[in-house]
């Protein structure tokens, strides 16, 4: 009951809102979504490493059951997701004030984080695909409507892409129903038993559909211009957690097929690597400070892509754990281009620098994202990212995993020349003139710069849930070794 | 005795009552509109409620008049679709005119299309066609201009055309096997010996005469004419309801009648499936004007439907059946809400609905949510449907067509997009946030839609068991 509930409270607050809150302010829509997500969110604690598994029959003819899953996998990301679209609930009161039709703006960001969040706690092919295109329709809506300039069409290259993606997920997922005849993820392993050209084109179109989602090089042109348009709230949840639950699916998806996944690993790596280092030479390119970032997010998709593609015990630790340090950094590092946006009027980083001596909070917690994404200890990064290279050598691909290493450099140069350009030097003109940005932005900041430390320093709490679970999805008995 | 059968005396009563009114008064007040309403509500909950009823057959005779009528579970969950329906779009004409002539029309229409699934007899099958018919060449030119003319003669001449065929095509039935009602058709035509090519042909012009009702390519020409020139709700009214019973009346010859041998009716409906979904989605496209759009895609539905026709196994005609019920849905709907925008706005074309979501932002929220389950966007109505229809195609062995459907369903995206777009795009400083009036009667049906969107994409069991109670009692 506790899942479900979960799922069910922020569901009707978001239509209660949509309903009735036209005149509310906007400083109460946002405490009403804030607290929204908070209850989930305690809920979630409540099942802390216990396994829980909810059951509901759903669709009968068919035989589909709507099944609620919180294991050591998708337990932290769900953590992710419900912190983060807290946290963006509570920066939209800062960020969104003045702009129009408040109430659909807060109930529309309420079902797409409750659509991430049911979706990693999905337990049926049929029911994870639903939540698959439901994190679509209110995402879709919020950026064409509240985005920026070029919302529009960013808009439709978003939605047209991903459901492109989407639907050879669901030709793999007919596959996978059609050759084990449940659509059960429990059963599947066992009942699976499908010819080899058949696998081969399950892998392949599942690898399309999460990589679209990803956004990993080549399939990552929609990115960019979605996350970069996005209202900055909403590109804090694209970029921080709905393109990591593609990294997640891959994952959770890997279990069914293991043994033939296992060839297309070198090939999944490679994708990740080329992601990284191409992701990060456009973001060294960009002046634009949400399309870096946004490059960045293509950048750090294919660390997440590495990890989960040794299909090891520590690269798919290291993913998952990434999945969530990227959650707390680039979550964080948008909400300061947000700073930027509201205060200084720009997204242009030429026109920013000495913005440390002006917010000194905002930079220090800036810093530590950097720091974290960069993969430096003690920060949250530098355990997922360690975890990550780790799970490359034992996958036994020495050579590709040491060039991915030197290459990850990459991620922190433009890192750090984005701290550089826009926090230190002599104040521009438009950092003179801005004001320190409202309380809701900089709690909501330095929130998330603490927990990247505290999940650095700490990293017990997630392990503790993601070693069993991963042991389990890996048919790992006994040892790691 | 089974109350679906009140259900249908209620609406017969109702359609007498009000077209006799129209003698007393020319324009309806608040109370005779509440009685309408009111009836249909009563005809839907005795639907309901005669679900769990034995089925069988009702008659009766009045001085040597017999009446007979099959009340089956197809016929009850075929009333409960077509009252849904329905019930929306008179909800909504209550603001479009207050004409009491319209809503006899209305009534006596959807009288025939409740009647059509209780006949099981060629006599009353056409009988109840052309009760649903007639009424609707009036409806359709009923405010007249000059487009809407041309569309309503290509609708009259398209109409005839279809019952000349069908009669027809019953002649050749009667003569050839001697029996009027369709049980006993079907039980002679089982013997493959007293099949001939002459069988064969009275199928095609039944499949024809149907056809063109239900808008399968290449029958389909008539449709966006003349649902561009009929008052929207009209227009939504035969795509939601009047297609359904063409898809109800096929069932009936197809599938009690057994008008087709196994082998011939899977290639016939195969063909006919794929070239409607292409048709239909590929001319959608460039549409710009927006009933004219939803009148490719409610072509293109169709296709799906027969989908679930091609793949001769039970569950294939339960999706089918079910995908006619959320079409019915999603279709009232989208023309609703398209008809509350031209209403509240005069916007008709997809360039004038740039900026809408801030004048009408509820109205645009429904016509979205309408347009994304048309799209087979989950967890709406239509993907529940879709996915029965596809799984249909792979339990029966037609993985390709299953394929081709997704395809299709992904393509139309692409134009059921359009308006969303134009309605949810940036648009900095065109547009003020001005609150236009909508009508609360048609908001009222807009909301019913949206509540039944949701209800038949998350939880499609209480009408699959029906249907599927109605596919096996068949």
């Amino acid at each position: 009951m506790i899942l479900l509930l979960s799922i069910l409270i922020p569901v009707l607050v978001g239509l209660g809102i949509y309903l009735f809150g036209k005149g509310m302010s906007n400083r109460l829509l946002g405490a009403i979504s804030a607290v929204s997500l908070l209850i989930p969110l305690a809920l979630l604690m409540l099942v802390y490493s216990t396994d829980t598994l909810e059951t509901y029959a759903w669709i009968t003819p068919l035989g589909i059951n709507f099944s609620l899953y919180a294991d050591g996998l998708s337990w932290p990301i769900a953590l992710a997701i419900l912190l983060l679209g807290t946290l963006a609930s509570i920066y939209s009161i800062g960020y969104m004030k003045g702009e129009h039709a408040l109430h659909s703006y807060y109930a529309n960001l309420i079902f797409f984080v409750a659509a991430m969040y049911g979706l990693v706690l999905a337990a049926d092919l049929i029911e994870f695909y639903v939540f698959w295109e439901l994190m679509l329709i209110p995402s879709y809506l919020l950026i064409s409507f509240w985005g920026h300039e070029n919302a529009k069409g960013a808009g439709y290259k978003y939605i047209i892409y991903t459901h492109f993606g989407a639907i050879f997920l669901l030709i793999s997922i007919f596959m996978l129903w059609l050759y084990s005849g449940t659509t059960n993820m429990f059963d599947i392993t066992a009942m699976l038993h499908a010819p080899a050209w058949a696998f081969q084109l399950i892998i392949v179109f599942m690898l399309l559909g999460f990589l679209i989602k990803m956004g990993v090089f080549p399939l990552h042109t929609w990115l960019p211009d979605a996350h970069a348009n996005a209202p900055t709230p909403i590109s804090v949840l694209l970029s921080g957690v709905m393109v990591s639950t593609g990294g997640y699916a891959l994952m959770r998806f890997a279990g069914f097929m293991l043994p033939q996944l296992q060839q297309y690993a070198p090939i999944m790596m490679l994708l990740g690597t080329v992601s990284i280092i191409y992701g990060g030479l456009m973001a060294l390119m960009q002046t634009d400070v949400k399309r870096m970032f946004a490059y960045s997010s293509v950048s750090q998709m294919g660390y997440i892509m590495f990890g989960a593609g040794t299909l090891t015990y520590f690269g798919f630790l290291g993913a998952n754990y990434h999945i969530f340090a990227h959650a707390l950094g680039k979550g964080l590092l948008f909400m300061v281009a947000g700073v930027m946006i509201t205060q200084m009027g720009t997204r242009d980083m030429r026109k920013i620098s000495g913005l440390a001596k002006k917010m000194p909070v905002v930079a220090t917690s800036a810093l530590i994202a950097v720091f974290s994404l960069a993969g430096t200890p003690p920060m949250a990064g530098f355990i997922s990212e360690w975890t990550l290279f780790a799970g490359g050598i034992q996958s036994g691909n020495f050579l590709l995993t040491a060039v991915t290493l030197v290459l990850s450099l990459i991620t922190a140069s433009y890192m750090l020349w984005f701290i550089r350009r826009v926090f230190f030097g002599p104040m521009s003109e438009a950092v003179e003139n801005a004001k320190v940005p409202p309380a809701s932005m900089r709690y909501a900041i330095a929130t998330l710069a603490v927990l990247s430390i505290l999940f650095g320093l700490f990293p017990g709490f997630l392990l503790d849930v993601l070693v069993p679970a991963v042991m389990h999805i890996l048919g790992i008995v006994g040892g790691v070794f | 005795m089974n109350c679906a059968v009140y259900s249908l005396a209620l609406i017969a009563v109702l359609a007498v009552v009000i077209t006799m009114f129209n003698r007393v008064k020319n324009e309806m007040g608040k109370a005779e509109f509440g009685l309408i309403i009111g009836g249909i509500l009563a005809a839907l909950g005795l639907a309901i409620f005669s679900f769990n009823q034995p089925a069988g057959l009702f008659s009766a005779s009045y001085h040597g008049i017999f009446i007979q009528m099959y009340v089956t579970p197809l016929a009850i969950f075929f009333e409960i679709l077509v009252l849904t329906a329905v019930l929306m779009l008179i909800l909504a004409s209550w603001d479009y005119t207050r004409k009491t002539r319209y809503y006899g029309l209305f009534l006596l229409s959807t009288m025939g299309v409740l009647l059509l699934p209780f006949s099981r007899d060629i006599l009353t099958l056409y009988f109840a066609w052309e009760l649903m018919t007639v009424p609707t060449y009036a409806l359709v030119l009923f405010s007249p201009s000059k487009k809407s003319v041309e569309g309503g003669v290509k609708y009259l001449i398209f109409g005839i055309l279809s019952s000349a065929l069908m009669i027809f095509g019953m002649m050749l039935l009667i003569v050839t096997s001697g029996h009027t009602d369709l049980a006993g058709i079907g039980q002679y035509l089982g013997l493959p010996t007293n099949r001939t090519d002459l069988t064969f042909l009275t199928g095609v012009l039944l499949v024809v005469a149907m056809g063109i009702k239900i808008g399968l390519v290449p029958f389909h020409m008539w449709i966006p004419d003349s649902y561009q020139g009929a008052p929207r709700l009209v227009a939504g009214y035969l795509s939601a309801v009047t297609k359904k019973a063409g898809i109800i009346a096929l069932i009936m010859v197809v599938f009690v009648a057994a008008v087709f041998s196994q082998s011939q009716y899977a290639s016939v409906f195969l063909f006919l499936s794929v070239i409607t979904m292409f048709w239909g989605n590929v001319a959608a496209l460039k549409q710009k004007n927006v009933v004219r759009m939803l009148a490719y895609s409610s072509i293109a539905q169709m296709g799906y439907i027969l989908i679930g026709f091609s793949v001769n196994i039970q569950f294939g005609l339960e999706a089918a059946l079910y995908h006619a019920l959320t079409h019915a849905v999603m279709d009232a709907l989208a023309f609703i809400a398209v008809f509350a925008i031209f209403h509240s706005t005069g916007a008709y074309m997809l360039d004038d609905y740039r900026g809408l979501a801030r004048r009408v932002p509820k109205t645009a929220l429904a016509l979205s949510l309408g347009l994304f389950a048309l799209a087979g966007m989950p967890p709406l109505a239509g993907f529940t449907s879709k996915l029965f229809l596809f799984k249909a195609g792979l339990d029966g062995g037609l993985w390709w067509l299953s394929l081709l459907g997704l395809g299709f369903s992904v393509f139309s995206l692409a134009y059921y997009l359009k308006p969303v777009m134009a309605m949810y795009g940036h648009e900095e400083g065109e547009v003020t946030d001005d609150d236009v009036y909508v009508p609360p009667a048609t908001g009222i049906a807009m909301g019913i839609g949206v509540i039944l969107l949701f209800l038949l994409g998350l939880y499609p069991n209480f009408f699959m068991e029906l249907i599927a109670r109605a596919v096996a009692l068949l």
